[in-house]
């Protein structure tokens, strides 16, 4: 069917047919654009503004959770001290309200402690359900997998538990 | 995401995918197919959209990036020729795309996020109601809480929270 024969509600609803523009047409309505979106971002609340950092930390996470390679730098502890950085409070403020001991904090921060069940779900609960619990404990179990799958020695002990195997050919 | 199927009675949510485009998913969007001459977009950032058990492209997307400005600019969304007029089967089609392009640009660009598009003049109104758009001039833009809300009701959206 032709574009010309489509009603305009059902043009927007599948299409975005763009405007033909001049080059110094495009650089004007650039200009234009950047103006008034100056003006909008002076106006932004703290709450707006906290809204779309919190947006962009999960949306950073859901990526990273969907990637297939293991990245150390983005852990569980990376984005736990992203979390507390956007919400500006001290971290022993921070332990408090999660009814943790601030070393506990430090400990999961550090990465020196793995989370358990309990801080998943409390985090969940202290961003307002924003950040549910299976982002923080996918993170967590990327890690843990990556673990499984490069621990050689591990591999190397247990071998010598295993007595016997199950034969399997093509 | 969701598209909403019309080809059943009451309407059904069905699951989606974006995915980048591919140079071999590139030839198969014919002007035929999907309207335009795709290879003149070659050098943009291309996302095709499809139904999750099917590989069959339903839409495709042009992007351009700003990052001095923490803008995108959908330069191109179009439907495959088949999900258009009365044989249409599929709605939210072109809001699940702009909704991706809200997510890409919160990923990147944070509470500065913006999406815009220069859409043709006689259209400007409807997007401006279905979208949520301001106007900027000759632009079409959205950020802040318009663009989240965007990213809530065509990308997190889950069926259940309300009725087709």
């Amino acid at each position: 069917m032709n574009l010309e024969k489509i009603t305009p509600e059902e043009l927007v609803d599948g299409f975005m047919v763009p405007a033909h523009l001049t080059d110094e047409q495009r650089r004007t309505a650039n200009l234009q654009l950047a103006n008034v979106r100056q003006k909008r971002m002076a106006e932004r609340s703290q709450q707006e503004k906290l809204y779309g950092q919190l947006l962009q930390l999960k949306i950073q996470m859901e990526d990273y959770i969907r990637q297939d390679t293991y990245d150390p730098k983005k852990s569980f502890s990376h984005f736990l001290n992203s979390y507390i950085e956007l919400l500006q409070k001290k971290k022993n403020e921070v332990a408090s309200e999660l009814a943790i001991h601030k070393t506990k904090l430090s400990q999961l921060l550090s990465g020196h402690r793995e989370p358990s069940e309990e801080i998943f779900i409390r985090l969940e609960l202290h961003s307002n359900r924003f950040i549910p619990a299976h982002h923080w404990f996918r993170l967590s179990v990327k890690k843990q997998e990556h673990a499984l799958m490069t621990n050689s020695s591990l591999r190397n002990r247990e071998r010598a538990h295993v007595k016997a195997g199950i034969e399997l050919a093509l | 995401m969701y598209l909403l199927y019309i080809g059943v009675n009451p309407p059904a949510y069905v699951k989606a995918v974006i995915e980048p485009l591919t140079s071999s998913d590139l030839s198969k969007l014919t002007p035929r197919d999907f309207y335009f001459n795709w290879k003149d977009f070659e050098d943009t950032d291309l996302w095709k959209l499809r139904l999750q058990d099917s590989n069959e492209i339903l839409a495709a997307m042009s992007l351009t990036g700003f990052p001095s400005e923490s803008r995108i600019e959908i330069n191109l969304i179009a439907s495959r020729r088949n999900n258009v007029g009365p044989e249409k089967q599929y709605d939210r089609v072109a809001g699940c795309l702009i909704g991706w392009a809200c997510r890409l640009a919160v990923g990147k660009y944070g509470v500065d996020a913006c999406v815009s598009l220069t859409p043709k003049t006689q259209l400007i109104n409807y997007y401006k109601n279905k979208y949520s758009m301001l106007s900027a001039g000759t632009q079409l833009y959205v950020d802040g809480p318009t663009l989240y809300q965007l990213i809530q009701t065509y990308i997190d959206h889950e069926p259940g929270e309300d009725n087709p």
